[in-house]
């Protein structure tokens, strides 16, 4: 009976990093159904786009290039700044911390506005044809999750300048900066196919 | 699946069958080798038969997927031979799905010999028959069993299909995708008749409706006034009949209506008392048909109705 | 009570009487109203899910049972055409959306914990939201329906007769806010389930040692995630259509309404499977009790049910198979669905090998799974027919079709269900289901329900379509549909016979032990009901039965309650890594709260408010956004400060 040992786990840690946090496979969990949210709205965009012989279909123009050119270099640009928290985080540094997710969330909140206007600049609405009901679709979707990024990015920046702060908080920097990569990247591919593949194709 | 009176029936039909019978043969061996499972008597040597049982069911698994294949090979085979139908000196038929009625237009290269009725098909036999399929509002069902499958008429989704009638017959068919309240009453009617008969019922259609100029008998005078009363009343806002003044097109076309057997797309038969019945209350008949009730004294009905039954 | 070296021989040092007492204190709810609202338990709030769902069943079946009597008669007249439209809409949105696929998700919240051994779902107060959004999508549901504004485009909601020229009033809104509410629930189910079976399984029990009806939750799961949010999607594009004008659907600015029947397909397809798959979990965990063996061919049938979920994403289009789709296209997805049965069928003579080689025993459990090997393989044989595109065309929306789907449906997953439900019913309520009772409702259940949906298959064949309110005289028909309708009564007194048994047997029927059956899982391994923390010490997993393999006196967790853990009532939970199962973390539980309730409660009412207006998401959003952020603020950590 010396094969069946007991174990004992008092020893463990009650917060942890990365893919040994439930917290973390949580986020991915919502990453992953996101994701399949903004991949059929896609596939509708390509869907309609398939039945037009021109796209957007005249007399529409075509979306202006400046103001989400401007907004996707400054979400790379968020990229690196949640990184920073990260780092800060993963030293339990409780003030550096705080001050990159702050810097963080004042990006995001540019991002946020600037989304708002992005809407203005794509020259289409959406009761117009089913071309502007994709685009908003697209911004509105993808828009949410830029929202709750914010949200959850300020809050949680916030606890780090207050004596609640505890060790889990940390590793929910980390969730942020997984979650930011799912936000950038996905617009990454979705500027490309509502701003530059009616111009390219 | 049964009774296939066409060609394309009879290729899905001869589908059918052997389909039929090897799964439910399969079945068949599913529920025994079950029964067997439960029943059997238990043997010691666990261990081999653990083996043999492994080899059973590789066994199983081997024959699901051979059989499988060979189901998709003739399915391939059918819908290739359906396709493949001779489509020379075909038949073109627009039939547009409306709620809850059908509109057929026959196509011909002369302006003047196509043709517009309603509810009811002719087509002749051993001819093929091109049928485009369209809808006027919310997706319909084509569904003539006897000569074919189902094709659905879908809004600003024109395409098209081809069937062969290869003997006589009356056929029901019904609309087969949900259409709303009265999806339940949206039946037609296909006559797949020879050659010769087709070629007169389409050049009766084809006539206008012969009001009498004056009334001689009767009964001729009785028509007239039916007459008058169909193009004062409502119904010329919504029906045509060829040859007077009423050509409206939301409601079907009664120009031969008293050649169809049915009326209110296949719900009663087309006799004087349901065709009375129908235009004094078709809500009482079809709860939701786009055809109002009509308040008719009983003179102008009995004379709307000897007109209507006069569109032969 | 902890020991400090990692590990060391028995006899372990388990916890003691006083410890368990408190380990009790610290994780049982408050009694009363507020516990009641409050708990984070995964057994009582899956519980909870269970019952609604059956309670919404038995409405649902009150439906069939007014449309098979509708139907009794030709041209009868005692439902008109209206009232019909919304009573087979919401039967068959109910059945799919608010019983089928929320009842398997709970059973899996309820037994997943447990198989695994483990205490909680990894995010309990997510879990209690995902109920209360459950629970108002499915009343927003019945309630429109109670007051005429029920559904009535059918469960699929075509368009355009489901959109805004052919649908007005709320009835089609109605159906789109419920399946964005019962979505966002069934993903959160999803999310629980797979974060729980990957990072709480108990010490040694590795991928392989997995038991079969987790995998199929695990497997379930992964479906959900991908194929819910596509219809919460599309039912958001078709409110958006409705309610703002948009076009998405409307031919007439560029929309398309075969868009719609692709995107509902590409999920609607995998919700069958979504509904089955955990009922072959069931039954793959319940036959080693019921032959004692255990169940032949382990990794055939896994492998058969990751098969399964990815073929499931590549035949949506044999539903649309009469819209005609090119030819081509239709080859393919015959292609796909015949080759699904091939998992399918594997599953079925994996289970028939373990009846074989065991020795089986027919309690009222076994009896259902006979029923269901009888009933759903017809099913399957039918689904094999109408995979052919030329046998669809003929038969595709006709009574055919629904033989096929109540065959495969009723058979492949309500059968298992109420097997799962006489076989677990001890476990849960720690009081056995009559057997007596239970062997005379599984006859009327099985007789019923062959006699209601057999003649079915014939009349498809004879030309009746679906979702007709009535049929006129002399098509042939009568028969059949009578005896579809007496067969639907005999069904009626079996589902009811089942009812009684279970609320008599819950208030009366025999004490349970905890493991009646001699079962091989590990939640036969706690007591009957099992206690709030599931499991004083969590246990130790040598093999895929470990109730089969346990020796006397064998080693279990220690160290997981500290004392100050017990002392700050803190509930703990255990982590472990992904695959290889190994202690790697002790994670804080949360404690029971009442918000979540207030969030589901808010959520509601926001998704309620856009029924109305556009304005009702933005309002709505902010109203969500403060129990969210209540909830996810910290507390002041008082007393851990204290400790330190
Ligand atoms: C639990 C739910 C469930 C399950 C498991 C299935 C299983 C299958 N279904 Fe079914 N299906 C539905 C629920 C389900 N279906 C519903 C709800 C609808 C209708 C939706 C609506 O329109 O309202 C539908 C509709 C539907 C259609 C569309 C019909 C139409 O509208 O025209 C098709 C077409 O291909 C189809 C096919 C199949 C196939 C091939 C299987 C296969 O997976 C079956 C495989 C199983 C077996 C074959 C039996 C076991 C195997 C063996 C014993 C091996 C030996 C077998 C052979 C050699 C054949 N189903
Ligand atoms: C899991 C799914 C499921 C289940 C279990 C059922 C169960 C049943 N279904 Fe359902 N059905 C569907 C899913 C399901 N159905 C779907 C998806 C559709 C398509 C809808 C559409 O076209 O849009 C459909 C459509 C459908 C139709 C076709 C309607 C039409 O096209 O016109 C019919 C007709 O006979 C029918 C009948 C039945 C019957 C008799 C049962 C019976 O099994 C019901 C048995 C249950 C009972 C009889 C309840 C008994 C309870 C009591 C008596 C109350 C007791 C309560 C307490 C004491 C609390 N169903
Ligand atoms: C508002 C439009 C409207 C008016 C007014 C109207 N109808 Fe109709 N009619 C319809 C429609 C629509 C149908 C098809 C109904 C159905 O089958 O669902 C129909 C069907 C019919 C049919 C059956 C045709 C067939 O082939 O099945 C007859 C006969 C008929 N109408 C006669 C009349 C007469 C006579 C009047 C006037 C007294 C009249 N209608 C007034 C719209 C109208
Ligand atoms: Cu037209 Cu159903
Ligand atoms: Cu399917």
């Amino acid at each position: 009976m010396m094969d069946r040992p007991a174990v004992d786990v008092s020893h463990l840690p009650t917060e942890s990093f990365g893919h040994r946090s439930i917290v973390w496979w949580g986020t991915v969990g919502f990453m992953v159904s996101e994701g399949a949210t903004l991949a059929i709205a896609a596939s509708s965009y390509l869907y309609l786009r398939g039945n037009e012989t021109d796209w957007p279909p005249p007399p529409t123009p075509l979306p202006d290039l400046l103001l989400p050119t401007i907004n996707v270099a400054l979400l790379l640009l968020s990229l690196w700044v949640v990184h920073r928290a990260k780092h800060h985080a993963m030293r339990f540094e409780k003030r550096h911390t705080g001050i990159w997710m702050m810097i963080c969330t004042a990006v995001a909140f540019i991002t946020t506005v600037l989304r708002g206007f992005e809407f203005a600049s794509v020259n289409t609405s959406w009761d117009d044809h089913a071309y502007g009901s994709l685009v908003w679709l697209i911004l509105g979707l993808h828009g949410t999750l830029i929202l709750t990024d914010l949200i959850e990015g300020g809050v949680i920046g916030s606890i780090f300048f207050t004596d609640r702060c505890q060790d889990k908080h940390f590793s929910d920097v980390e969730d942020v900066a997984l979650y930011k990569w799912f936000l950038v990247l996905s617009w990454v591919i979705l500027y490309f196919l509502i701003y530059l593949s009616p111009r390219l194709m | 699946m049964t009774d296939a009176f066409g060609r394309q029936a009879a290729l899905i039909e001869r589908l059918w069958w052997p389909t039929l019978w090897v799964l439910t043969a399969i079945y068949i061996a599913v529920m025994i080798a079950l029964a067997y499972a439960m029943l059997r008597r238990r043997h010691v040597d666990e261990v081999k038969s653990e083996v043999r049982t492994a080899r059973w069911v590789g066994a199983a698994i081997a024959g699901t997927v051979v059989i499988l294949f060979a189901y998709f090979i003739s399915d391939l085979f059918t819908a290739r031979a359906i396709a493949g139908i001779e489509r020379k000196d075909g038949v073109t038929i627009e039939v547009t799905g409306l709620q809850w009625w059908w509109r057929v237009e026959y196509s011909d290269s002369v302006p003047e010999r196509r043709l517009t009725t309603a509810n009811e098909i002719h087509i002749p036999v051993g001819r093929p028959v091109r049928i485009i399929t369209s809808s006027a509002d919310v997706i319909h069902s084509f569904w003539i069993r006897e000569l074919h499958g189902k094709r659905d008429l879908i809004p600003g989704d024109k395409s098209e299909f081809w069937l062969r009638a290869d003997s006589a017959g009356v056929f029901r068919g019904q609309c087969a995708e949900f259409c709303g309240l009265e999806h339940a009453k949206m039946a037609l009617v296909v006559v797949a008749e020879p050659e010769a008969q087709f070629q007169a019922w389409y050049d009766r259609q084809l006539s206008a409706a012969r009001v009498p100029p004056v009334a001689v008998t009767r009964a001729d005078s009785l028509i007239r006034s039916g007459h008058d009363v169909f193009v004062t009343k409502a119904c010329v806002m919504c029906h045509t009949i060829r040859g007077t003044t009423a050509g409206s097109s939301i409601g079907p076309d009664l120009t031969h209506l008293a050649s169809r057997r049915m009326i209110a797309a296949g719900t009663r038969t087309n006799t004087r008392g349901n065709l009375a019945g129908w235009v004094v209350d078709p809500q009482g008949i079809k709860p939701g048909a786009l055809m109002p009730p009509n308040n008719l004294t009983p003179a102008e009905l009995e004379a709307l109705i000897s007109f209507l039954e006069s569109l032969k | 009570m902890t020991s400090p070296e990692l590990t060391h021989p028995v006899p372990p040092t388990r916890l003691d009487d006083e410890e368990v007492a408190n380990l009790e204190e610290v994780w049982t709810d408050r009694p009363g109203l507020y516990g009641f609202l409050a708990t984070v338990d995964h057994k009582r709030i899956a519980t909870r899910y269970i019952v609604s769902a059956f309670f919404f069943f038995a409405l649902a079946g009150v439906g069939a049972l007014m449309m098979r009597t509708q139907l009794a008669l030709p041209e009868n007249r005692l439902l008109g055409p209206d009232f019909y439209r919304q009573v087979f809409t919401v039967h068959g949105t109910t059945m799919m959306f608010i019983f089928a696929v929320p009842v398997m998700q709970a059973v899996g919240l309820y037994l997943v914990p447990l198989m695994i051994g483990t205490r909680n779902v990894a995010f309990p107060r997510l879990n209690a939201l995902g109920f209360w959004v459950y629970l108002i999508g499915s009343l927003l549901l019945w309630v429109s329906f109670f007051m005429n504004t029920g559904p009535d485009a059918g469960w699929f909601s075509y368009v355009p007769l489901a959109g805004p020229e052919y649908g007005p009033g709320k009835r089609s809104d109605v159906w789109a806010q419920t399946i964005t509410f019962t979505e966002i629930s069934a993903i959160i189910s999803a999310i629980e389930i797979i974060v729980t079976v990957f990072k709480q399984r108990a010490p040694g029990m590795t991928l392989n040692r997995v038991p079969l009806f987790v995998w199929a939750m695990v497997v379930t799961s992964f479906m959900v995630l991908f194929a819910m949010p596509t219809v919460a999607t599309a039912s958001a594009m078709l409110a958006l259509d409705r309610l703002v004008g948009t076009h998405f659907f409307n031919v007439a600015e560029g929309g398309d309404p075969l868009l719609w029947q692709h995107l509902f397909w590409f999920f609607g397809h995998p919700e069958v499977y979504i509904i089955f798959i955990p009922a072959t979990g069931l039954i793959s965990s319940m036959l080693p009790a019921l032959t004692r063996r255990e169940v032949f061919g382990y990794p055939l049938i896994l492998m058969a049910l990751v098969g399964t979920a990815f073929m499931s994403f590549g035949l949506w289009v044999h539903h649309m198979f009469a819209a005609g789709i090119p030819m081509l296209g239709g080859s393919f997805f015959t292609a796909a669905s015949v080759m699904i049965a091939i998992p399918t069928g594997v599953q079925i003579f994996c289970w028939i090998a373990t009846i074989w080689t065991g020795r089986p025993r027919l309690t009222v459990a076994m009896h259902y799974l006979l029923g269901f090997f009888f009933i759903f393989v017809i099913g399957g044989m039918t689904g094999v027919m109408i995979a052919s595109v030329p046998l669809d065309w003929q038969l595709h929306d006709s009574f055919f079709i629904v033989a096929h789907f109540h065959y495969v449906l009723i058979g492949g997953a309500v059968f298992p269900l109420l097997g799962a439900v006489h076989h677990w019913f001890p476990k849960v309520t720690g009081r056995m289901m009559s057997e007596k009772l239970g062997r005379i409702a599984f006859w009327f259940t099985f007789a019923g329900m062959n006699i209601t949906f057999f003649p079915m298959h014939f009349l498809g064949i004879y030309g009746m379509p679906r979702r007709v309110y009535t049929y006129l005289d002399g098509l042939g028909w009568n028969g059949l549909n009578l005896t579809a309708t007496i067969g639907s009564y005999i069904l009626a007194v079996g589902v009811l016979l089942f009812v009684f048994n279970a609320v008599r047997s819950r208030l009366a029927g025999a004490p349970a032990s905890a493991d009646p059956w001699g079962a091989d899982t590990l939640e036969w391994a706690t007591s009957s009901p099992p206690p709030s923390y599931a499991f004083a010490n969590i246990p130790i997993v040598h093999g895929r039965s470990p109730m089969w393999t346990r020796e006397p006196g064998e080693g279990a967790v220690t160290g997981l309650d500290s004392k100050e853990s017990l002392d700050e009532q803190q509930r703990m939970t255990l982590i472990t890594s992904v695959i290889d199962a190994r202690p790697d973390g002790r994670h804080k539980d949360p404690n029971p709260t009442i918000l979540p309730m207030l969030a589901g409660l808010a959520i509601g009412g926001a998704l309620i408010a856009c029924l109305f207006t556009p304005w009702g998401l933005p309002i709505g959003s902010v109203l969500v956004l403060i129990p969210l952020l209540l909830w996810g603020y910290p507390h002041k950590p008082a007393a851990e400060a204290e400790v330190e």
